[in-house]
């Protein structure tokens, strides 16, 4: 394998792999509903 | 076929790449990260027209010029002189492009101030510290809240601390003006102005006269806000509900401390990634302890030990006032100084103060990341940037779904025309009454808008001053507001009809957004109405006796006056710099 490919590719798998579970994980565990199940606006400065 | 075009083109690439010697690149790859993660924080700005109104976020086409910009209102002078800018920069660019200019550019002068803290380390060290500073659960949450203006307190706060350690050193003016410079930016809201001035005296504290000089020309900095809070004879106390409303909140599965130690834990909660209440949450923390305590031999030998102690002391500070809001004896404490202390109310949104421990967090994240590639290095290149890559897109890892909370916040906005109509009405007007906006509240939410609660825009862009609540809500809580002309007017707004009782108050005119749930119950009696639009209706409220309220004289000698002197420091400060960077030149 070229020396460069060696030095370049195994981080950019890793980077990439890396990513994709961080953001599948979150993605899986955060979804919101679609829609706002209170189907009213929220008139409030913020939340807590 | 060769040509004299190509030529001219192979030329200009070959002098091109002649002038971008590898320490250019480096500096330029240095500042680039930290834009890049900026832009894509911010990216919706980009895809459409419109302004971005949202949360505390609002940019107009033209910010008028009333009274209210200097403070000169009965409210407290939370965006003093931030609108006094806003109104003097739209004046010559519109309001949407200079959103689009200077948000990323916020964001990525923190990353630039922090690699630059650690200029005797290497590229790798100090892309992950930019990049850091840019992308954490700090700047995320804030950004979302729409508190562009904190965030330009928070990026100054590398700059000024860089500035005052070579100021305390060396005594060279050039350091002082840059430290008024980034002081000045900073100060363009309270907050901003009190972690500039506390980081710039920590760095320079020592016991000659250097540091008095410099806190007593950053304190002039500070009069175009103070002086308003202290003169003004129309502000109640903060109300105490507001410490544990806005006290910091745990944001993680950890609770409140793993969430403040991990940078985040604001107190609101649709601010927050969905990420942070994940264990990544807590990973954040850990790796935050973690990074801290491993680059403390290092950072002490980069900076000095003195300047380290100086600045954990300095984070330390705004971390110990972060985390004692939300305990019961800390918030008893905080409530009685907000009560009986005048301007205290600043220190009610407690985790703003994180600021410095964010820089600080960065850096030591750079420097870790230097202490890693040292021992890694002698396995070879692939390995080294194996280690690096992680390192350098941690900040992403950690939070990686940042974006979709500034992205609702910085969506850009298309503007009803009936409030244009409503502006260029009032403008023609010869009377100076007031307005109010109805239904009676404060934050709103527009179905023209993206979805989000937002600042009235009428409050900026009418060229009088426009009443509307104070309250806020936050939750199942009302937070009173400090005005006691809006408190009083939304009482007897309760009690009868707008055409009855907004003459006492000084309001000649009424704007009604039609789009508010409230709106089919107001009672429009008596009013004229004078622009109708789908989104919005403007009324003349019927008298000729109405009188406007002005301000004490005394109250504007003094608000003017403090602006001069602040104008007078900034000048200075600039010119001195542009005088010494001629002199070096020469």
């Amino acid at each position: 394998m070229p020396t460069f490919l060696k030095m370049v590719l195994p981080p950019l798998v890793g980077g990439l792999l890396a990513f994709l579970v961080v953001f599948t994980l979150t993605w899986s565990q955060t979804r919101a509903p679609d829609t706002n199940p209170a189907d009213k606006p929220v008139l409030t400065y913020g939340d807590n | 076929m060769w040509s004299p075009e190509l030529n001219n083109v192979a030329l200009t690439v070959v002098t091109t790449m002649s002038v971008i010697t590898p320490a250019r690149l480096r500096a330029l790859l240095l500042d680039a990260w930290p834009l890049l993660l900026a832009v894509v924080l911010v990216a919706p700005l980009y895809g459409g027209r419109g302004y971005p109104i949202a949360r505390d976020l609002v940019f107009l086409p033209r910010h008028a010029w009333t009274p209210a910009v200097l403070g000169l209102d009965d409210a407290p002078p939370r965006a003093v002189p931030l609108d006094a800018v806003l109104a003097a920069l739209t004046a010559v660019v519109d309001g949407g492009i200079l959103a689009r200019a200077v948000l990323p550019l916020v964001l990525a002068a923190a990353g630039w101030g922090v690699h630059r803290l650690l200029r005797d380390c290497g590229t790798a060290a100090r892309l992950a510290a930019g990049g850091f500073a840019v992308w954490n659960p700090y700047v995320v949450e804030r950004l979302t809240l729409g508190q562009w203006a904190l965030l330009l307190g928070y990026a100054a706060l590398p700059w000024i601390a860089a500035a005052a350690i070579r100021w305390r050193r060396d005594g060279d003016r050039r350091d002082l003006a840059t430290v008024v410079l980034w002081t000045a930016l900073a100060s363009l809201t309270p907050t901003g102005g009190l972690l500039a001035v506390v980081t710039a005296a920590g760095f320079a504290w020592s016991r000659g006269r250097r540091v008095v000089r410099m806190v007593a020309l950053l304190a002039v900095l500070q009069l175009p806000w103070l002086v308003p809070a202290l003169t003004g004879s129309g502000m109640d106390a903060a109300d105490p509900a507001g410490v544990d409303a806005f006290a910091a909140h745990g944001d993680t599965p950890g609770g409140f401390v793993v969430s403040v130690l991990g940078l985040g834990g604001i107190w609101d909660t649709r601010s927050v990634p969905a990420s942070r209440e994940t264990w990544l949450g807590v990973l954040t923390a850990v790796v935050v302890v973690a990074v801290v305590a491993l680059a403390v031999p290092r950072l002490a030998r980069l900076w000095g030990r003195g300047d380290l102690v100086r600045g954990a002391a300095i984070a330390a500070g705004g971390l110990a006032i972060a985390l004692l809001s939300a305990t019961p004896w800390g918030s008893e404490a905080m409530r009685w100084l907000v009560v009986e202390v005048p301007g205290a109310g600043l220190l009610r949104d407690a985790q703003k103060f994180l600021a410095p421990a964010c820089i600080l967090v960065a850096a030591a994240l750079g420097v870790v990341t230097e202490l890693l590639l040292e021992r890694v290095r002698r396995h070879g290149a692939e390995v080294a940037i194996s280690a690096a890559l992680p390192l350098l897109a941690l900040p992403v890892l950690l939070l990686p779904d940042a974006t979709s909370r500034t992205w609702t916040t910085v969506g850009p906005v298309s503007f009803p025309e009936g409030l244009e109509q409503a502006s260029a009405e009032l403008s023609s007007s010869e009377d100076d009454t007031a307005v109010a906006t109805l239904p009676w509240r404060s934050y709103r939410h527009f179905t023209w808008a993206n979805g989000e609660v937002s600042s009235d825009p009428a409050i900026r862009w009418f060229d009088r001053t426009v009443l509307t609540s104070a309250e806020l809500a936050v939750g199942n809580r009302v937070i009173r507001g400090e005005s006691r002309r809006t408190t009083e007017l939304g009482r007897a707004l309760e009690r009868g009809r707008p055409a009855e009782v907004l003459p006492e108050y000084g309001v000649g005119w009424v704007l009604v957004y039609r789009d508010d749930p409230d709106t089919d119950a107001l009672d429009l009696s008596g009013l004229s109405l004078v622009v109708d639009d789908p989104d919005v209706r403007l009324y003349k409220v019927p008298g000729d006796d109405i009188e406007s309220r002005e301000q004490p004289t005394r109250r504007v000698v003094l608000v003017v006056l403090g602006d001069l002197a602040a104008l007078a420091v900034l000048c200075a400060g600039a010119l001195s710099r542009i005088r010494r960077a001629n002199s070096t030149r020469r």
